[in-house]
């Protein structure tokens, strides 16, 4: 325990500042765009702001190549000073999740208050909970549908950014164990679960562009409804997710990793 | 304390690389651990980091397994020519094995960084091949750990560095010589000879001879004389290998001689020992 505790803290406090560099050049760079295209003449309403938000997708990729480095990153030095690799598993997946939850926590965050386009949509939710009438368009100014609409929109915006961003790490862990357990030969094995990795994504962004956010809030309702969990919106979803997906690609990478072969770069 | 190697083979595909190997290292002790290309040493020593897999066998500290134990695993340091660190300067490195280990002699590691004239604020992948074995020579003298394996560490290092390392590997063994084992893979046989109180010899996987330097010295001996008489004095030896300069034969052999008179017998160094007993494989 006091191995994994070590371990841990120091990969935190060195992932953080890792992410926190990664997500400041993403939105430095969203930022510049901004800028260019105002340069050239465009106005930008307030509400465009929320472009500088790393949505989903971002999250997910970026989450997805961060683990992938890092996965090998923690592995080596563990093993350099001597740490098995199961401390070194466990201690990667408690920084996996904990930063998840702290990218989660802010960009959640800054989209209830950017993304006022989608956390509308809670509106009819919250008013549902409450027994409104939610034809009854006056309810809508009513300050305590708007808030509880807004926070429903805040805890289903850090369920969703925790989730695509721990689903994102496992998958992370698991490529990263396949490819140093396969070893030279069988690592163009790997590139077959790249479009696992973009399954998700090529999807999102095809129904986001085609037919915008509203259909994508659809398409998870959707989900919810195949899962048969429409009493108990997403949570249920994401805890089944976990369930099905993410742990037993988990599982699945600690047994590979536990006898994987470790090389450092040759000097 | 003992590291005990207990029966480890290893293969990759169709190759050998360990062939049932049983070897045991006390601490107290600086090792030579000998063998030609593609012996098996690194592979070895790798294993006994968990950085690879046995085939079967295991490794014990003790008596208890090493494999997955945190406290075990850290009483065992590897040099290597891995690099494990990735774009991190020195500096920071030797900052990252203090968090790692408690123990870890960071005044002593920067005083060497000094004396070898490592410039710490140099990025470890952007270190010459002599530079990046210094670094990992100062980790490991620095380390806390009380087997610390060194994978050819003079590779790369000129004169000088070597000497340094040398006298370093005898002070740092001083200082805490009940506590640690310092085992040396190397092919300089000559330079780590004089240091070393035990040899390991391993050939193509298996475990050739192992014992006291001076001993393993006195097991091969050199039979000088005309031919006809050397093959009289060794006909109940074991020959391991044969040199022809003009009239003068010269046979190196290991086991009890026939005493025939015309015959000059020669001891041989560690590094003559070595060659003749692994060159035939």
């Amino acid at each position: 325990m006091m191995h994994i505790k070590q371990t841990y803290s120091y990969f935190l406090k060195e992932n953080l500042k890792a992410t926190g560099i990664i997500y400041s050049i993403v939105v430095g760079v969203t930022f510049l765009v901004f800028l260019l295209v105002m340069m050239l003449g465009e106005t930008f309403s307030f509400s465009d702001i929320q472009g500088l938000i790393p949505n989903y997708f971002t999250v997910y990729v970026v989450s997805f190549i961060f683990t992938l480095v890092t996965s090998r990153n923690v592995d080596l030095i563990c093993n350099q000073f001597g740490k098995s690799r199961e401390t070194s598993f466990i201690s990667n997946l408690l920084v996996m999740i904990s930063i998840s939850f702290v990218v989660a926590l802010l960009f959640s965050i800054l989209n209830s208050i950017f993304y006022k386009s989608q956390y509308q949509e809670f509106i009819e939710v919250s008013a549902h909970f409450k027994n409104v009438n939610i034809n009854n368009k006056s309810l809508f100014i009513g300050s305590d549908v708007r808030y509880a609409s807004l926070f429903s929109y805040w805890l289903y915006s850090l369920s969703y950014y925790t989730f695509i961003s721990i689903a994102a790490s496992a998958l992370g862990i698991f490529i990263y164990s396949l490819w140093v357990r396969l070893e030279k030969l069988y690592r163009w094995i790997v590139f077959l679960f790249i479009p696992v990795v973009l399954a998700y994504a090529i999807p999102k962004a095809i129904i986001e562009n085609l037919f915008g956010n509203q259909k994508v809030i659809q398409f998870f309702k959707n989900c919810i409804h195949f899962f048969g969990l429409e009493n108990g919106f997403s949570y249920q979803f994401i805890f089944v997710s976990l369930l099905v997906i993410i742990l037993p690609l988990l599982i699945l990478a600690f047994f590979i990793m536990r006898k994987k072969p470790l090389y450092g770069k040759k000097k | 304390m003992k590291l005990q190697i207990n029966n480890i083979s290893k293969n990759f595909k169709n190759v050998k690389a360990l062939d049932d190997l049983s070897i045991e290292f006390e601490t107290g002790k600086i090792y030579a651990l000998l063998g030609r290309n593609g012996a098996g040493k690194s592979t070895l020593m790798n294993i006994i980091t968990n950085r690879l897999f046995p085939s079967s066998g295991t490794i014990c500290i003790d008596g208890d397994n090493i494999y997955n134990n945190d406290d075990l695993m850290s009483r065992v340091f590897l040099m290597g020519d891995d690099d494990f660190f990735g774009g991190i300067s020195c500096f920071a490195a030797f900052k990252m094995a203090k968090t790692f280990d408690k123990n870890f002699n960071y005044d002593y590691a920067l005083e060497l960084a000094k004396d070898f004239e490592l410039n710490l604020k140099t990025d470890i992948n952007k270190l010459s091949t002599g530079y990046s074995s210094i670094f990992k020579v100062i980790l490991a003298f620095c380390s806390s750990a009380n087997f610390v394996l060194f994978d050819e560490p003079v590779l790369g290092l000129d004169a000088p560095h070597r000497d340094l390392f040398y006298k370093l590997l005898i002070a740092t063994f001083l200082e805490k010589e009940k506590d640690v084992c310092y085992i040396v893979s190397t092919h300089l046989i000559d330079e780590i000879a004089n240091l070393a109180q035990d040899a390991i010899i391993i050939n193509d996987g298996k475990l050739v001879s192992t014992g006291a330097v001076e001993e393993l010295s006195k097991s091969v001996i050199e039979v000088i004389g005309p031919k006809d008489l050397v093959d009289k004095a060794i006909i109940n030896s074991k020959l391991l290998g044969s040199n022809k300069i003009g009239k003068v034969y010269s046979a190196y052999v290991s086991g009890a001689l026939d005493e025939v008179e015309g015959v000059t017998v020669k001891k041989v160094d560690l590094q003559r020992m070595f060659i003749e007993i692994t060159k035939g494989n």
